[in-house]
């Protein structure tokens, strides 16, 4: 989660790296900035994933279980 | 001379009887019977202080234990003492588990010792001393071994009691700052004899799981004696190995347990463990917006800078049209001049000519005169 979060803000720093040294083509431009802005949604996307769970687990006979 | 032989000279010179007269190695064989076969003398507590302490390199420890008038000797052997969670020293006071048997090659009688512990104000203080400054050694305090706390939790394993206010403040600042992480909760016992081996077990289970990637350990403030299981050696052991990061919130800001000098992290209280396991949400919501923002300006940015190039381009180019136009008409200008200087040159040349056509008839009609 915190990987896919950091890999995807690094992402988009590269491209405004990219866009800061005028590095691409400017045919290019608009794609990478649109590719930019859906890398953040997915950040986004990965904050929001799931709902809270709160699982209690304890051992009977030696086996772990789950209350939940 | 054999037993035998004395046997039969006594028997001879004093009219003494075999069965009258004991050995040195029965007497002191009775005399071992007698006292290990006494309840009163097996596994007893003695308080005293520790005197004439010696430990030979055979690994076993040698002392006296003393009150105001007497002294009894004691052993506390190998076996025994390789648990020992802190070091003895003379005149600590102490109170030992133990049983009386004698040494039958000198005649003495000793304790020999199972168990230690010390007393006194500072007994626990000095336990606490003693194992951390044996763990430091060991290095498992050490920063490099400290493990990276995620920045984002996939799953956090909880440890605490099920009751009290400790699991609710951290479920309040779980679901404050970030409401859809999970978390696996162990219910433990956090305080009395049972609650280190509880806690202990919980951290080897929460290890099983993959998903879990930060461990918290919370207990709320309590006496000394209440966190005396977060001092203990082999939970210790089990916080350095464990494979997850651990975070503890043990009692309040002034209490340190050996468990909080072992973890990856130590926080002043349950919440503020809570607090650093778990990110605010909206931090991070907030760090993708100043990303996008970043972008957007970016793009801008480099959107103008290519327009200003072109800016640029258009101006060279309608420079250098003038400078074309320019360069033209200059050289239209210099051919012009080419051309009228010839024309001159000519008109020159041809009424040279004739004033020498002129000259030349004079001169001829002057010759045909004369």
């Amino acid at each position: 989660m915190q990987e896919k979060f950091d890999k995807n803000i690094e992402k988009v720093k590269q491209i405004i790296s990219d866009f800061d040294h005028f590095k691409i083509e400017e045919s290019k431009a608009n794609s990478k900035f649109c590719e930019g802005n859906k890398v953040l949604d997915d950040c986004l996307n990965i904050l929001n994933e799931k709902e809270l769970i709160i699982e209690e687990i304890s051992v009977v006979d030696g086996k772990i279980v789950s209350k939940n | 001379m054999s037993n035998k032989e004395s046997f039969e000279r006594i028997k001879k010179v004093y009219g003494i009887d075999k069965e009258n007269i004991l050995t040195v190695s029965k007497i002191s064989g009775y005399i071992k019977n007698k006292l290990t076969n006494d309840p009163k003398l097996n596994q007893i507590y003695v308080l005293g202080e520790i005197t004439n302490l010696s430990r030979p390199s055979s690994g076993h420890i040698y002392f006296d234990i003393k009150d105001e008038e007497n002294l009894v000797k004691c052993a506390f052997f190998k076996r025994n003492n390789s648990s020992l969670s802190f070091e003895l020293k003379n005149g600590l006071q102490v109170l030992i588990l133990g049983s009386i048997t004698t040494y039958e090659k000198r005649s003495n009688y000793q304790l020999i010792v199972t168990l230690i512990l010390p007393l006194g104000e500072g007994a626990f203080y000095l336990q606490f001393k003693q194992l951390k400054e044996k763990l430091s050694k060991e290095g498992l305090f050490d920063d490099k071994y400290k493990k990276e706390i995620p920045p984002i939790p996939k799953c956090i394993g909880l440890i605490t009691s099920k009751k009290g206010s400790v699991i609710k403040d951290i479920l309040n600042v779980q679901k404050s700052r970030f409401p859809n992480i999970t978390i696996k909760l162990i219910a433990t016992l956090m305080q009395g004899e049972k609650a280190c081996n509880e806690v202990i077990r919980a951290i080897h289970i929460l290890n099983r799981y993959k998903t879990v990637d930060t461990i918290i350990i919370a207990r709320g403030g309590g006496s000394i004696e209440d966190l005396m299981c977060f001092n203990d050696e082999e939970l210790a052991r089990t916080i350095f190995q464990s494979k997850i990061p651990i975070i503890t919130g043990i009692g309040h800001e002034t209490d340190h347990t050996i468990a909080d000098f072992v973890a990856d992290q130590r926080a002043p209280t349950p919440s503020v463990a809570a607090k650093i396991a778990v990110p605010d949400k909206q931090d991070l919501t907030d760090k993708v917006e100043m990303v996008r923002n970043e972008l957007q300006k970016s793009y801008k940015n480099y959107i103008a800078s290519k327009h200003k190039e072109l800016e640029k381009l258009r101006e060279k180019i309608q420079s250098l049209k003038t400078e074309l136009q320019k360069s033209y008409n200059n050289f239209i200008k210099s051919k012009e001049k080419d051309g009228e200087s010839k024309k001159y040159k000519r008109i020159i040349i041809t009424m040279g000519v004739i004033i020498l056509i002129i000259i030349i008839y004079f001169i001829i009609k002057r010759l045909i005169g004369n």
